[in-house]
């Protein structure tokens, strides 16, 4: 195949800029050349250069991929239950009069008193290791709503038995009808005689209807058999909209599919499940979930 | 040592004569138990199936091969449907746009009438939580429609 | 500078917080024709693309339970090398063809007792006794639909329930007190938020603002102390408020309400 370089731009995209010469910046900084060799910033998707492989180009929406998958296969009755009458009650609760853009923490500037400090990358915020995202009052196009969900399910015990790990992702399988995939340890922790690489687990992403579903089935049918359930913590969330809680081994069994296979389950475990949603703050987050069903413990919140 | 050995091989080279010259009176019997599954526990064969299950092997269909005219009413149904669901989105859009103008307006309208109550109303709820019973609709309506008994 | 001195100056302006009350619907809202049919064409598709239902794992090998799944399920066409087949040769693997979706049938125990998951699930009548008698201060009418709480003032006829200000007290407090005042205790609702949704400033210069409250349990009854003021009441839908309302009002609430 004969590629011109308009052809090869196009597969590069847009990011490829012509790379310039090396020259010193006018305002007497250190004479080094800043530009970074143009060949390691493009990467280049070999799989679209061969015509080998043509079945496997297209999108995984479009239907001749082998990776397709239908979506919108039945009527969704929490999504539709979030339009109708969730959106615009989340709207009016987080609505604030004349609320402007909450700036977050940013890098700061040196402040140039030595000449050491010219090319230096910028200061760290004060009080964080990270620049924090700036927080945008909530309009009409930026209404909190679900985006995805994780189970993640740990299982300590997969350090003596790795067989373990297969059992833990079938349970994801059949509570939520997603493929789960193995989960590895990232290092070696010698304290809990863990080893990096070895098989601790499973998780699974949920999307779409599938998401909802699970949802539905751990409001309406799991949380409410569990004896004395008190609710998620208040404090639960990771600041930037997203909030996880916890069921433990003997909860899971309430889920109708485990509860009335209870012979193939000798053994269930215990799993984490993340809720990213759209929210930009813990706030907002928690009064979404809780529109969902969900229960939150507010008893110590009223005490105070 | 050395001696040994010989010996030992000398041995050998005599039972293969024996056995070459008598008639071979061994019985072979069905197999009963298959090859590599002789040592197989039942929790290993539980971790098998569990397996089997999730893995594709043998479970896959046919892919899907549409043919030319299949194709585009695919793509065309495909795209009626995102163009159905970007009129839904679109609309949902402009009337969120329209209740969020009109509580600003509202709200705006509070400040110069009432300063006291626009103060009351402009206090920051973030982290309100929903009841419990607000119900998510079902598909079918439920045996019990609504909670009448409610007492104070 | 001059802005305090005028407010001290201003006239009181009198000021209503109106109650839009709402059940939320019960069931989801219908399917338009669009959507039924695609939701149709993409579970289909979804049931041809399915994997094969591994039967081994629910059913253990040798028991009555097996059997009883095994002898209920459609038998595939075997292939033959003699056959012509018109419509492809079959593929089977695990008893499935697998050109086609598999259809999963469940066995059915005789005796339908209660207990039994299996059993066909009844659907309760969308229609409700009181949608047939057009009941209309009924709760359990119109479950697909939102419905408001109207009331027929005798002065100024149907309308959202208004209340006076009171002194010291906020919107939201002011309307939900109302509320148990005109339509008794026994009453469970929840205020979205104590900021008004809307507001209609009517030409004598008074403000209606209007707080969004759901009701969650209990019942709206006309209190006996205000059966002078009103007449009668009704939870109505989006397109029945348009028949009551008057034109103009109906436009200036259309935004707060769904269909």
């Amino acid at each position: 195949m004969v590629h011109t370089i308009s052809s090869i731009r196009t597969l590069v995209g847009s990011k490829s800029a012509i790379r310039k010469f090396a020259t010193t910046p006018p305002n007497n900084k250190a004479a080094c050349s800043l530009v970074q060799p143009v060949h390691h910033l493009i990467k280049i998707d070999k799989s679209k250069l061969t015509t080998r492989f043509d079945g496997l180009k297209f999108d995984k929406d479009d239907i001749r991929s082998p990776a397709y998958k239908p979506k919108d296969t039945r009527q969704d009755r929490l999504k539709e239950h979030y339009l109708n009458t969730l959106q615009s009650d989340i709207l009016l609760i987080n609505y604030k009069h004349n609320a402007t853009v909450e700036k977050g923490l940013k890098n700061r500037e040196w402040d140039g008193t030595s000449p050491y400090q010219i090319n230096r990358p910028m200061r760290k915020p004060k009080g964080s290791n990270s620049e924090l995202p700036d927080t945008h009052p909530i309009k009409w196009n930026n209404i909190p709503g679900l985006k995805s969900m994780t189970l993640n399910c740990y299982v300590r015990e997969a350090r003596d038995n790795e067989m373990l790990t297969i059992s833990a992702a079938l349970q994801l399988q059949q509570l939520t009808g997603c493929k789960p995939k193995i989960i590895y340890s990232k290092s070696d922790v010698p304290n809990w005689k863990i080893r990096k690489g070895h098989a601790m687990g499973a998780k699974v992403t949920l999307e779409g209807y599938e998401m909802s579903q699970f949802l539905n089935t751990l409001s309406e049918i799991v949380l409410p058999r569990i004896r004395e359930y008190k609710g998620i913590n208040m404090s639960s969330g990771d600041r930037f909209g997203g909030i996880a809680f916890g069921l433990d081994e003997e909860e899971v069994k309430f889920f109708p599919e485990i509860d009335l296979n209870q012979d193939l389950w000798p053994k269930t475990f215990g799993m984490h499940i993340n809720v990213n949603t759209t929210a930009q703050t813990n706030e907002q987050a928690r009064t979404l979930v809780s529109s969902l069903q969900i229960p939150f413990n507010t008893e110590n919140e009223q005490r105070m | 040592m050395l001696s040994a050995s010989v010996k030992s091989s000398q041995k050998k080279s005599v039972t293969m004569m024996t056995s070459w010259v008598q008639p071979l009176n061994q019985v072979r019997y069905k197999r009963t138990k298959t090859k590599g599954s002789s040592g197989i526990t039942p929790q290993t064969q539980r971790i098998i199936t569990q397996l089997s299950v999730m893995s594709a092997r043998k479970k896959q269909p046919k892919m899907l091969k549409l043919s030319k005219e299949d194709l585009i009413k695919h793509q065309t149904i495909q795209t009626a449907w995102n163009t159905y669901q970007d009129i839904l989105q679109n609309e949902r859009q402009t009337m969120l746009k329209l209740q969020y103008n009109k509580m600003d307006e509202a709200m705006t309208v509070l400040k110069q009438v009432a300063p006291k109550l626009y103060a009351d109303a402009n206090i920051n709820e973030s982290g309100k939580v929903f009841p419990m019973e607000m119900r998510i609709p079902t598909d079918y309506p439920p045996r019990k429609l609504w909670y009448y008994d409610y007492k104070k | 500078m001059s802005a305090p001195a005028k407010a001290t100056f201003r006239k009181a302006v009198p000021i209503r917080a109106n109650l839009i009350l709402s059940r939320i619907p019960l069931v989801v809202p219908e399917q338009t024709k669009i959507e039924q049919q695609y939701h149709d064409y993409q579970n289909q598709l979804e049931r041809r693309m399915m994997w094969t239902f591994p039967a081994y794992h629910y059913f253990k090998k040798g028991t009555l339970s097996e059997h009883k799944f095994l002898s209920v399920q459609k038998k595939p066409i075997i292939k033959n090398p003699d056959v012509w087949y018109p419509k492809g040769v079959p593929d089977i693997q695990h008893g499935r063809e697998r050109s086609k979706a598999q259809e999963v049938i469940l066995p059915q125990n005789e005796g339908g007792e209660g207990s039994n998951i299996t059993r066909p699930v009844e659907k309760n009548p969308i229609i409700t006794t009181a949608d047939e008698s057009g009941d209309k201060s009924s709760l359990e009418r119109r479950l697909r639909n939102t419905l408001y709480l109207l009331v027929n003032y005798k002065k100024t006829g149907w309308n959202f329930p208004k209340f006076e200000m009171k002194d010291g007290a906020s919107l939201d407090t002011v309307a939900e007190n109302g509320l148990r005042t005109i339509g008794g205790d026994n009453i469970n609702t929840w205020t979205v938020s104590k900021k008004p949704a809307g507001v209609i400033k009517s030409e004598d210069g008074s403000c209606d603002f209007f707080i969004k409250s759901h009701i969650l349990a209990g019942k709206f009854n006309i209190a006996n102390d205000s059966k002078n003021d009103i007449t009668e009441y009704a939870w109505l839908t989006k397109k029945e408020i348009a028949e009551k309302l008057n034109k103009d009002q109906f436009q200036l609430t259309e935004y707060l309400l769904t269909k």
